[in-house]
């Protein structure tokens, strides 16, 4: 994990878990136009996720999908609740995810790259926002799912959270589990996001010379 | 008992916590955190470097480095003017740099601003760096001693502005070497023995010369004591 790696917006970062390569840019925040779309109150969180052409073996037509669309929405929902959007009335903060080598999970990655954009354009935050992905393969509930993992898999559930007071800010799931599964499942994922926290604050204190 | 919440950071459930990624300071009561990044929030009295984006009826909107335009009324920068006589772009057009104080802030963070107050006026000449208005202070210096040392070395008139703006001039070779230097202390901010690395630097560089070219290009005195600003 890295973070600061794009000289121009005003924070960004770079993650790879397992293999899924991804690079998160936030801008912000800026001045918002049109102006009917402001809010007196707060700033608009503008999210977008993306997937590179080539991020994936059978070639992704440019351009935002409905899946594309909807991870947006999710993910913008999973950061959101993290950032004081109060302090700065009529503005946006921009985040935009490019997922360049996609191995499942790539949602819960670019949540974890995004989170770190936002806390190296020094956008004031409750708490950092870690995600992972937990599933259920071959019977078996496991964490970070590869793509096979996933494709052949019985279940599998991104799960996000705020890991200091372990809120969860997004849990989806596709597939089936029973009740004790789901338990066992979330429990796993929360400790897996509390790894990842681990490895965005060292990250950003490397920036500054000061990692672990 | 506890800590109360400083600027940087929040309260929750009885403990503070840190907003940002900065340094942690405690002063009395208050722990604070000092952010090592982010953007220009204008505050009321605010000395600021704007540059014109647009000329109104009767008042100029002014771009202060910050997600909040700047507005600029006639009455806070002329003693006459009849809107319908004369142009609000006969006194300053698009493209001029100003110097500006921030006269107040509202509570959808509309910015009003002022060129009344002695020693403002529009910059002509010389450069404008940009840096990251967390590092400003780190470049006023503990009592003014960075931006004291800067002017005595190069001999360069410096204005620094609470937005990230900083204005120099001097002679172009010294105002190349004292803009490295600048991006250097943004850079280093957070660094330990900062004053002293840098004037050892530029000693260095400018041979132990003490550039005595200080041009009086502009209205505003170059005397200026920034360092008293917050």
């Amino acid at each position: 994990m890295e973070v600061g790696i794009l000289k121009r917006a005003d924070g960004s970062a770079y993650v790879e878990i397992g293999d899924n390569k991804v690079i998160a840019a936030v801008y912000g925040p800026r001045e918002l136009h049109p102006r009917h779309l402001q809010r007196p109150d707060r700033a608009v969180v503008n999210c977008r996720y993306n997937m590179a052409p080539f991020s994936v073996e059978e070639r992704k037509r440019s351009g935002p999908d409905r899946r594309s669309i909807e991870i947006s929405k999710v993910t913008r929902l999973a950061l959101e609740p993290a950032i004081f959007t109060e302090y700065f009335p009529r503005t946006s903060i921009d985040i935009f995810i490019e997922i360049l080598q996609a191995d499942a999970g790539t949602r819960t990655t670019g949540i974890t790259a995004a989170s770190l954009a936002l806390a190296d354009a020094g956008i004031p935050m409750r708490d950092l926002v870690s995600a992972c992905a937990v599933g259920k393969v071959a019977g078996r509930i496991v964490l970070d799912l590869t793509k096979v993992e996933d494709n052949f898999g019985e279940a599998d559930m991104p799960i996000a959270i705020m890991p200091r007071d372990n809120r969860i800010t997004l849990l989806q799931m596709d597939g089936t589990m029973t009740e004790e599964e789901f338990k066992e499942a979330l429990k796993l994922g929360m400790e897996g996001c509390r790894k990842i926290y681990k490895e965005q604050r060292r990250a950003l204190k490397e920036k500054y010379g000061q990692g672990d | 008992m506890g800590y109360s919440p400083g600027p940087g950071t929040f309260s929750d459930r009885g403990s503070v916590y840190s907003s940002v990624v900065g340094l942690a300071k405690r002063e009395g009561e208050f722990a604070r955190v000092v952010a090592l990044e982010g953007k220009y929030i204008p505050q009321s009295g605010d000395l600021v470097i704007g540059v014109v984006k647009d000329s109104g009826f009767t008042s100029w909107l002014i771009d202060i480095n910050s997600p909040y335009l700047g507005v600029l009324d006639v009455k806070d920068a002329l003693d006459k003017f009849d809107p319908v006589l004369e142009d609000t772009s006969d006194y300053f057009r698009v493209g001029d740099t100003l110097l500006l104080k921030v006269k107040s802030v509202d509570s959808v963070r509309r910015v009003s601003l002022t060129i009344k107050e002695d020693g403002l006026g529009e910059i002509n000449g010389g450069k404008l760096i940009k840096i990251s208005p967390t590092k400003i202070p780190r470049l006023i210096g503990k009592k003014g001693s960075m931006i004291k040392m800067l002017k005595h070395v190069t001999g360069c008139d410096i204005i620094i502005a609470q937005n990230g703006v900083v204005w120099i001039n001097g002679e172009e070779r010294v105002m190349e070497i004292l803009s490295n230097a600048i991006e250097k202390i943004e850079k280093e901010a957070h660094t330990s023995g900062l004053t002293d690395r840098i004037k050892e630097m530029l000693s260095k560089k400018l041979g132990g010369e003490y550039g005595d070219s200080r041009q009086e290009t502009v209205e505003e005195s170059s005397d200026r004591d920034t360092s008293s600003n917050k």
